[in-house]
C-alpha cells in the first residue's frame, strides 16, 4: 500500500538524515526551541510532499525544506514576512572589521577561548548565508549543485559565496586568536 | 573571479571543532509518533477502504459523509462499540495529528471571527465562541469540522509562531465521555475549560505552560463576551 511505503519512507529519511537537519537548523537559528520548531514544520511538511522525492538524494532535498522553513522563520523573528534576502545579511565585513578594533566587544571575548570554542563563535558570528553554505560544504560535505539547489542560487553563486564565506570565517578565527595576545 | 580552490584549512576546522548539534531524542521520538498517528487514521479511510471493496465508482463528495464514514469505521475499529474514554481523547489527538500532517484540513480559513463562527454554527448547529487573538500572539487561522468517534465537532484553528493549535467545541454530553482529567496525550499538550454550556479543549504540539496561557487567555475572553 502507498500510504505504509509512504511511511516507511518518511521513517528512513528521519532515522538517516534527522542529525544532518538539526545541525542546519541548530547553526542557522541559533538556539534549540527555534531549531526544534524549525525540524517539526519541515519533517511535516516532507511527510506531506514525499511523493516529490523522486530520485533526488533525499539528504538535500529534506535540508532544502528545513533550509527555507528557517529563513520563513528568521524572516518572522526580524518582523518581516517576506522571505529574507540573503545577500542583504552578508555586507558585514564592516562589522568584521569594527570587531577587530574594538576590543571590549563580548564577542571578542567569548572567541578568546580554545580552538574549539573560537570556531564556533566565529562561524556563529557569520551572516547567515556565509554560516548556511559552510555547514553544508564543510559540515554535510554536499556537492555544489546540491548546495545550489538548497539554497536557491545558481552553482556559480555557491562557489563564490563559499569563497567569500571561507575569508569571512578565517578573518573572524584570526581576530580571535590575535585577541589572545592583546 | 574569486578564488574558487578548497581551503583544507577551513574545512579541517569546521569539520573536526565546530559543534554538530545532534537531534534531541524526544524530538526524533515525536516526530516519529505523530505520524504514526495520522497513518494510523489513514488506514481506515473510506477511499482505500472502498477501493478494497471493489466500488471505486461509489462517489461521497461530501466531506461531511466522508468523514462521517471515517470516524465511524474508526469507532468500530478501535472502540468496538464501546464508550470508552480514553479512545475518544485517542480519536482526538488522530484527528489533530492527521489535520497537522495534511496541512490543508482547513474548511474555511479567516482571521475574522464573524466569519468563522458563523460558518461553524452553520454545519454544527451549535455557537462556539471564536475570537481572533492575533494581538496576544495567537491569531485565528480558521476552522474546520473535527470527527471524535461518529460525532462531527467544531473546530477552530489557531496558531502560536510555528505551531498549530486546535480549539475543540463539544456539547457537554460528548465531553462527559472523556477522560476527567486532560493534559495531555503522547506528545501533544492538552487543556480544557468551559464556557457557556460548551466545553473546549485546546491541543497542540506547543510548551504546555505557552497552551494554557493560550486557554486563560481565550477563556477570558470568551467570559467577558459571551
Amino acid at each position: 500500500m502507498f500510504a505504509g511505503n509512504k511511511t516507511k519512507r518518511f521513517e528512513v529519511l528521519i532515522s538517516e538524515h534527522l542529525d544532518a537537519a538539526y545541525n542546519l537548523a541548530r547553526w542557522l537559528m541559533g538556539n534549540e526551541a527555534d531549531a526544534r520548531d524549525v525540524v517539526q514544520t519541515a519533517s511535516l511538511r516532507a511527510l506531506t510532499y514525499m511523493e516529490s522525492l523522486r530520485g533526488q538524494e533525499a539528504k538535500a532535498w529534506f535540508l532544502g525544506i528545513i533550509r527555507n522553513c528557517c529563513m520563513t522563520a528568521l524572516g518572522e523573528r526580524s518582523g518581516r514576512v517576506a522571505d529574507i534576502d540573503v545577500d542583504s545579511l552578508i555586507n558585514s565585513n564592516d562589522e568584521l572589521a569594527k570587531l577587530g578594533t574594538s576590543a571590549s566587544s563580548p564577542e571578542l571575548e567569548l572567541m578568546r577561548r580554545d580552538e574549539r570554542s573560537r570556531v564556533n563563535s566565529a562561524l556563529r558570528y557569520l551572516p547567515v548565508g556565509y554560516r548556511e553554505v559552510l555547514i553544508l560544504r564543510e559540515m554535510e560535505e554536499l556537492a555544489y549543485d546540491q548546495i545550489a539547489s538548497i539554497t536557491g542560487v545558481p552553482v556559480g553563486t555557491v562557489m563564490s559565496r563559499l569563497s567569500r564565506a571561507r575569508q569571512s570565517f578565517k578573518q573572524a578565527f584570526l581576530i580571535s586568536s590575535e585577541g589572545e595576545s592583546v | 573571479m574569486t578564488d574558487l580552490s578548497e581551503d583544507t584549512e577551513v574545512k579541517k576546522l569546521l569539520k573536526t571543532q565546530a559543534e554538530y548539534f545532534v537531534a534531541p531524542a524526544d524530538l526524533r521520538n515525536r516526530l516519529t509518533q505523530s505520524m504514526q498517528y495520522a497513518e494510523h487514521k489513514k488506514n481506515f479511510s473510506p477511499s482505500s477502504l472502498l477501493g478494497w471493496l471493489g466500488a471505486p465508482a461509489l462517489q461521497l463528495t461530501s466531506s461531511f459523509a466522508i468523514g462521517a464514514l471515517m470516524a465511524f469505521l474508526i469507532t468500530g475499529a478501535w472502540i468496538s462499540g464501546q464508550q470508552d474514554q480514553k479512545s475518544n481523547l485517542l480519536a482526538l489527538a488522530a484527528d489533530h495529528a492527521h489535520a497537522m500532517v495534511t496541512q490543508n484540513t482547513i474548511e474555511i480559513a479567516s482571521s475574522n471571527m464573524h466569519t468563522v463562527k458563523p460558518w461553524l454554527s452553520s454545519q454544527l448547529g451549535y455557537s462556539p465562541l471564536v475570537f481572533d487573538l492575533a494581538e496576544q500572539g495567537f491569531p485565528l487561522v480558521g476552522g474546520r469540522r473535527g470527527f471524535i468517534g461518529a460525532t462531527p465537532v467544531a473546530v477552530a484553528v489557531y496558531s502560536y509562531r510555528q505551531h498549530e493549535i486546535d480549539v475543540y467545541v463539544l456539547k457537554p454530553a460528548l465531553y462527559q465521555k472523556f477522560p476527567k482529567n486532560l493534559e495531555s496525550m503522547d506528545g501533544f499538550n492538552i487543556t480544557s475549560w468551559q464556557v457557556d454550556g460548551l466545553n473546549y479543549i485546546a491541543i497542540s504540539d506547543m510548551n504546555a505552560n505557552q497552551l494554557r496561557a493560550f486557554g486563560t487567555l481565550l477563556s477570558s475572553q470568551q467570559e467577558i463576551n459571551q
